[in-house]
C-alpha cells in the first residue's frame, strides 16, 4: 500500500514542478521594462524618440552655446549682422552670446551647421530653428533666439534666451527651450574681507563679511551687446548701438542708467568693498577667518614694488611688455577686450588697469571710481589696489567710466 | 486558462503621454492621506486629487497637470488629467471634465522619487499601464563653490519648455511690489514667513536688526545714507546672545563716514 501511494504523488509533484519552471521562464520572458530602461530600447513613439535625441543634445548645445569661443573658426566667421570680429576682441566674448548662436545656425561658422547625436545605432542631426521674429535693430531675418526677461514670478530665471530645436531625422516635432547665460558671472566664496587701504599699519581698517549671503559678480564689465539687449526690452531701438564693432566694447552710460540697467536684471551695480574683495587675494584661502585681513596691492603680487607698476613708478623709461599689459593695461599698451589674463583668484577681471570703473561706495560715498585705467602711465599712484577716486557722472564728464553688476540671490 | 490569464496580466503598456511629462519640474497638490505605492482602494467612488505635476508653458508660465482619480467602487475607477495655471488649486477642477481621461480602471498605484513619478493602473480587460513623468534634475546641487554662476545656482542650465499654452489670469499682480517685505524676520529673530524675495522684479534690500538674517523688502533703498537703513556688515558681527540691545552694539551694521547709526527698535538706520 506504501509503495503505491509513493508511486502516485512523484509524477504529481515532478509535474506541479514542471509547471511553475515554465511559468517561471515564461514570466521572466514576459518582464521586458525593466530591460527596456536598461538597455534603452529604442522607443516605437516618435514622440518618444524625439525626446530622448533632444535630451541627448544637451550637452553638446550646450558646448556651442557657453563654449562659442572653441567653435570659432580660425579664419573667421560669415555674419555681418551678427559679429564683426576685431583681432582685439578675445575669444570668450562669444561664450553663451546670442549672436554666436545666431551666427552658427545661419551659416556663418560651418556650411551645413548640426549636431550629430549617435543615439540606438542611428546618427541623428539637431538643429535650430528660426522661429522667433527678426529684430529689426540687428537684421531683417528670422531669429535662431529670442530674447526673454521674466514677466512674472512664476520662475526664478531673471532672463535667458529662448530656443526651439528640431531632430532632421524625426521632422514635424520641435522643442523649445531657454538657454542660461552661466558665462556672466561668478561666486564670491564666503569669508571676512577687508575694503580699502588703512591708513597705519596696526589699524585693520574696515572689515566686513559675507557669511550666509551668496553674491555673484560680473566677469567683465557690461558690453554694448548687453545693453543693448536692455534698449530693445525697453523699447528704445533708436538708444541700440548699430557699429558691430563696438558690440564687445564697454558700455558707457551715465551712473544713473548704469544702476538702471543693473535693478532691471534684480542686480546693483558694483559696490567698492565687493569689488576689493573679489580683486584682493586672500593670504590664506582655506581659512575664511584669519586673524588679519591683508590688503595686498596688487592681485597678483602683495608687493607693489615688485611689480612692472613699481618698477614704473621709479624708472621713467620703464618699456611695457606683453605680459605687463595682460595683467593690466595702462597706457602705452595695446587696447584688447575680454582678454582673460587679468582674473584675479575667484574669477574676476580687470581689477587694475584697463578701463575706469563705476562703482558703489556706502562706507565712503565720495570714492566711487576706480580710476587705475588704460588712460594712465603706468607710473600712476592710481594703479594699486584699494585707491579709489570720485566720479560725479556728469553730461559733459569726458571720462569712459565702464561698469558692472553684481547679484545676492536668496532662493 | 490560468497560464494565459498570467500571461495577460503581465504585459504591460505604456501611454501615449504628452512630451512635456519628461521636463517636469516638481510634483505638487499631493494628496494628504494617499501614499506612493499602495493601489488606491478608499473612499470607493469619489474623485480624489493625486498631485499635481508643475512645468513652464510655451510663454513662460508655469502651470500644472492636475492628476485626479476616481476610486472604483460600483463603477470601475477613472484616471483624469487637467491642465490649469499654476496659481489655481486642482480641487476647483475635481468634478470638471479632464483634458484627458482613461476609464474601465479597476486598481490604480502611483511611485515617485527625485527623479520620476510613475502611475500604474490595470484596466477591468486585465491589462496594465504605465504613465511615467520624469522630472528635471538640477545640474549641479545648491552648494555653492569657486567660480559657480547665477544662473546655475537658481536654476538647470536648460530650461524646457512645454509645446502647451494654458491661459491664466493675465490681471494678477505677479511680482511684489517694491518695498512691500518679502522676508519677515521679527525682532527675536524668529523667521514669520519663508523669503519669496525671488518674487521681487528688482531685487531686494535687507534692514539690519542684528539677526543672522534681517528682514527683506522688494526693491532698492541704498543703504548707509542719511535717513536709510544702516548697512548689514556680516555674520561675525551679529548678536550671538538672547539679550540684544542695539542701543548698546550697533557693530553689526554701518553707515557712511559722517553718519551715525540709530536705532528705531532693533532695527538700525543711519542718521
Amino acid at each position: 500500500m506504501k509503495r503505491h501511494s509513493d508511486n502516485s504523488i512523484i509524477p504529481k509533484i515532478i509535474l506541479i514542478l514542471c509547471s511553475l519552471s515554465i511559468l517561471s521562464i515564461i514570466l521572466l520572458f514576459l518582464r521586458p521594462q525593466e530591460n527596456v530602461r536598461t538597455k534603452k530600447k529604442r522607443p516605437k513613439s516618435n514622440e518618444k524618440l524625439f525626446s530622448q535625441v533632444i535630451k541627448a543634445s544637451i550637452p553638446s548645445i550646450l558646448k556651442l552655446w557657453e563654449e562659442g569661443d572653441r567653435s570659432f573658426p580660425e579664419k573667421g566667421v560669415q555674419c555681418h549682422d551678427e559679429i564683426d570680429h576685431q583681432k582685439e576682441v578675445g575669444l570668450s566674448y562669444y561664450q553663451c552670446n546670442p549672436h554666436f548662436w545666431q551666427c552658427y545656425w545661419q551659416s556663418g561658422t560651418t556650411q551645413f551647421p548640426a549636431l550629430e547625436i549617435d543615439l540606438y545605432g542611428q546618427t541623428f542631426h539637431v538643429v535650430a530653428r528660426p522661429s522667433f521674429n527678426a529684430i529689426a535693430e540687428y537684421s531683417p531675418s528670422s531669429r535662431f533666439y529670442d530674447l526673454f526677461k521674466r514677466a512674472s514670478s512664476d520662475t526664478d530665471l531673471n532672463y535667458g534666451y529662448i530656443v526651439e530645436l528640431a531632430v532632421k531625422e524625426i521632422p514635424g516635432l520641435f522643442q523649445r527651450m531657454i538657454l542660461t547665460d552661466t558665462c556672466r558671472d561668478t561666486y564670491l566664496p564666503q569669508r571676512i574681507y577687508g575694503y580699502g587701504r588703512p591708513k597705519e599699519r596696526q589699524d585693520e581698517g574696515f572689515i566686513w563679511d559675507n557669511f550666509g549671503r551668496d553674491l555673484f559678480i560680473d566677469k567683465f564689465y557690461v558690453t554694448n551687446r548687453q545693453l543693448n539687449e536692455w534698449r530693445i526690452f525697453k523699447g528704445e531701438s533708436s538708444k541700440v548701438e548699430p557699429d558691430r564693432k563696438k558690440w564687445p566694447l564697454p558700455a558707457l552710460i551715465s551712473k544713473k542708467e548704469q544702476i538702471e540697467y543693473c535693478s532691471f536684471y534684480g542686480k546693483r551695480l558694483l559696490e567698492a568693498k565687493i569689488f576689493d574683495a573679489a580683486a584682493m587675494s586672500p593670504t590664506d584661502i582655506k581659512n575664511p577667518t584669519p586673524d588679519n585681513i591683508d590688503r595686498p596691492d596688487t592681485p597678483w603680487q602683495r608687493d607693489l614694488s615688485k611689480t612692472f607698476l613699481g618698477v614704473a613708478r621709479i624708472n621713467p623709461d620703464y618699456q611695457l611688455t606683453p605680459l605687463d599689459c595682460e595683467l593690466a593695461q595702462v597706457k602705452g599698451c595695446e587696447i584688447k577686450y575680454f582678454s582673460t589674463d587679468s582674473v584675479t583668484w575667484m574669477g574676476f577681471h580687470y581689477p587694475l588697469g584697463f578701463y575706469p570703473e563705476s562703482l558703489e561706495n556706502f562706507i565712503e560715498p565720495s570714492k566711487n571710481l576706480k580710476l587705475s585705467s588704460h588712460l594712465l602711465d603706468p607710473s600712476s599712484p592710481w594703479h594699486q589696489l584699494g585707491k579709489l577716486s570720485e566720479w560725479k557722472s556728469t553730461e559733459r564728464d569726458p571720462l569712459p567710466v565702464a561698469f558692472r553688476c553684481y547679484e545676492e540671490v536668496t532662493l | 486558462m490560468m497560464i494565459l490569464f498570467l500571461l495577460t496580466s503581465f504585459f504591460v503598456f505604456g501611454e501615449v503621454q504628452d512630451p512635456h511629462w519628461d521636463h517636469i519640474q516638481e510634483v505638487s497638490d499631493r494628496h494628504e492621506f494617499l501614499k506612493s505605492n499602495e493601489s488606491i482602494t478608499q473612499p470607493q467612488d469619489t474623485w480624489q486629487t493625486l498631485f499635481s505635476l508643475v512645468y513652464v508653458d510655451q510663454n513662460v508660465q508655469k502651470v500644472k497637470d492636475c492628476i485626479f482619480f476616481k476610486v472604483p467602487g460600483k463603477d470601475p475607477g477613472t484616471l483624469k488629467i487637467k491642465s490649469i495655471p499654476y496659481d489655481q488649486l486642482c480641487d476647483t477642477y475635481l468634478l470638471n471634465h479632464g483634458d484627458k481621461e482613461f476609464k474601465g480602471i479597476k486598481t490604480l498605484q502611483f511611485s515617485t522619487s527625485d527623479e520620476e513619478v510613475i502611475i500604474s493602473y490595470s484596466t477591468m480587460d486585465f491589462k496594465s499601464k504605465n504613465l511615467t513623468a520624469l522630472l528635471q534634475k538640477k545640474d549641479s546641487p545648491i552648494v555653492t563653490t569657486m567660480h559657480l554662476s547665477s544662473a546655475e545656482y537658481r536654476h538647470p542650465k536648460v530650461l524646457f519648455l512645454a509645446s502647451k499654452l494654458i491661459q491664466g489670469d493675465s490681471s494678477k499682480q505677479s511680482f511684489k511690489k517694491d518695498h512691500e517685505i518679502c522676508h519677515n524676520i521679527d525682532e527675536d529673530c524668529r523667521e514669520i514667513s519663508p523669503s519669496d524675495c525671488s518674487d521681487c522684479e528688482r531685487g531686494w534690500y535687507e534692514v539690519p536688526n542684528g539677526c543672522p538674517k534681517g528682514p527683506k523688502y522688494c526693491g532698492i533703498q541704498n543703504c548707509g545714507r542719511q535717513n536709510a537703513p544702516a548697512c548689514r556688515r556680516g555674520l561675525k558681527w551679529q548678536r550671538k546672545e538672547g539679550v540684544f540691545d542695539c542701543q548698546l552694539d550697533s557693530s553689526f551694521a554701518y553707515c557712511s563716514k559722517g553718519l551715525s547709526i540709530q536705532c528705531e527698535g532693533r532695527k538700525a538706520f543711519c542718521r
